[in-house]
């Protein structure tokens, strides 16, 4: 499991509600932060499946 | 998080671009055979039998390439299948069979693949090797419980560091080599992913066909028969762990299934494609209880999600038509290899579209006129009533005689009218 916190779902690799707990406070808006780390988090999650079944 | 890879914004600028320089006569085309394929798809009857043709090494060789450069040079295999496209009128294909890019498999150092012009002469395909023996598996027999427990992770942590030559496993002493793995494999791959999403724009734009899969799937039994386990260590486990097996299946399945989910086609037009590998190779009770039940469940939820399956299965699936049967109408399209494909449109034709079917050794040694003569007979009836697509039965490599290639589409043309 991730950092031994969350569990790997599908489509995650790192979950945003442990990337959310690491900071230390956020000032603005959150759904700015979460929106991009999910973005990223879809695509580098695809690499490691990808690998599995396409390549 | 986006519902599909191919509307995520990186790739979005690629997909359409080929879209916007159509020309109008080009754009009809497009459509045309748009809809001639999804219909038959759905299992209805459109204008005319689509011919829809999954080649990879021909293209090669008709455009002129070696296997090396369509292996390597990913530009030089779309294009190659554009040439196929515009020369052969398909009215769909895969922008690209030649589904290892060298690139990738250099960079990122997998070791189970032989590569034109390194491992293997420059005309001949790629090739998939497997582990014989558990000394040599990439997943080892006491590694059913991580599987289980967080199947990324485990792909991460301990399945990638042993199929790359370049990884390090967690715990030993870190390298440049490995960083620069896991670096270059990521940036190989978006390059790679967004050509293609570039190549399906040409396609369109520059021959009018429709690029004919969209999505990727594996059966969680198969991708332990092959790149976790491997057949002959599986052949084992399925008695001396069975439960274990069993719920690795079931670990894998809500992966495989989100993996599929997001490489489908936003517009829920082109079907997801599962490459069904070693399901035959067991006994029933061995299919019935450890690769069918997960297995129908992602195909169930795909089409629960308006996705249809395209069921390309490799070999002789025709034994296990009981149960390919459960699955609702049209929710498949039941790909014929090497089975009777009379027999599977007996049994299956009523609900579910039927393509292929058209032996690749027929292709390959066969003159026109036997490829002609036995296309029209399963046009006339497989495809009687619409509802067949016609391909070879598997993916064409480079054995296939070009004049046979055509042979097909004069059959499409003269016989495959409604």
């Amino acid at each position: 499991m991730a950092d031994g916190k969350v569990k790997v779902r599908p489509g995650v690799l790192i979950p945003w509600e442990v990337r959310e707990k690491e900071y230390e406070k956020i000032m603005g808006d959150k759904e700015i932060l979460k929106q991009e780390w999910e973005k990223i988090e879809v695509i580098a999650n695809r690499f490691i499946w990808a690998i599995l079944t396409d390549f | 998080m986006p519902e599909s890879l191919r509307e995520h914004e990186l790739f979005k600028i690629n997909i359409f671009k080929g879209g916007s320089i159509m020309g109008q006569d080009m754009e009809k085309l497009y459509e045309e055979r748009l809809k001639r394929y999804v219909t038959a798809l759905k299992n209805e009857k459109p204008d005319r039998v689509p011919i829809r043709i999954f080649a990879a090494e021909f293209t090669a060789k008709y455009a002129g390439y070696t296997s090396q450069e369509v292996t390597h040079q990913y530009n030089k295999a779309f294009e190659a299948v554009r040439k196929c496209a515009k020369d052969f009128d398909w009215d769909a294909t895969v922008i690209n069979m030649v589904y290892v890019w060298g690139g990738l498999v250099d960079h990122f150092g997998q070791r189970y693949y032989k590569i034109p012009g390194i491992e293997l002469p420059p005309d001949i395909g790629f090739q998939y090797f497997e582990p014989k023996d558990e000394e040599n598996a990439f997943m080892k027999e006491n590694e059913y419980d991580a599987l289980i427990e967080s199947p990324t992770e485990y792909l991460a942590n301990i399945w990638m560091p042993r199929i790359s030559r370049n990884l390090v496993p967690i715990g030993a002493p870190n390298t440049f080599r490995n960083n620069m793995a896991w670096l270059k494999g990521g940036i190989s791959m978006m390059e790679y992913f967004s050509a293609c999403g570039e190549a399906v724009g040409l396609l369109k734009s520059e021959c009018g066909t429709v690029s004919a899969i969209a999505g990727i799937l594996k059966a969680p039994f198969d991708i332990l028969a092959d790149k976790l386990r491997g057949f002959r260590q599986l052949s084992v486990d399925i008695h001396r762990q069975p439960e274990k097996v069993g719920k690795a299946c079931e670990a894998l399945m809500p992966y495989m299934l989100q993996n599929a989910m997001v490489t489908s086609d936003p517009a829920k037009q082109v079907p997801v494609t599962v490459w069904l590998h070693r399901g035959t190779m067991f006994s029933e009770n061995v299919y019935e209880k450890y690769f069918w039940p997960t297995f129908k469940e992602i195909i169930l939820q795909l089409w629960k999600n308006g996705i249809q399956t395209l069921w390309y299965g490799e070999g002789t699936w025709g034994k296990w038509l009981k149960y390919t049967a459960e699955l609702p109408e049209k929710s498949i399209i039941y790909h014929v290899d090497k089975e009777d494909i009379f027999e599977a449109h007996k049994q299956l034709g009523d609900k579910f579209a039927i393509s292929g079917g058209i032996p690749n050794d027929l292709l390959a040694f066969g003159t026109p006129q036997e490829v002609k003569e036995y296309c029209k007979k399963v046009i006339q009836t497989v495809g009687k009533d619409g509802g067949y697509i016609l391909d070879a039965s598997a993916i064409v490599q480079s054995d296939a005689k070009i004049e046979n290639i055509k042979a097909m589409t004069e059959a499409a043309l003269e016989y495959g009218v409604y």
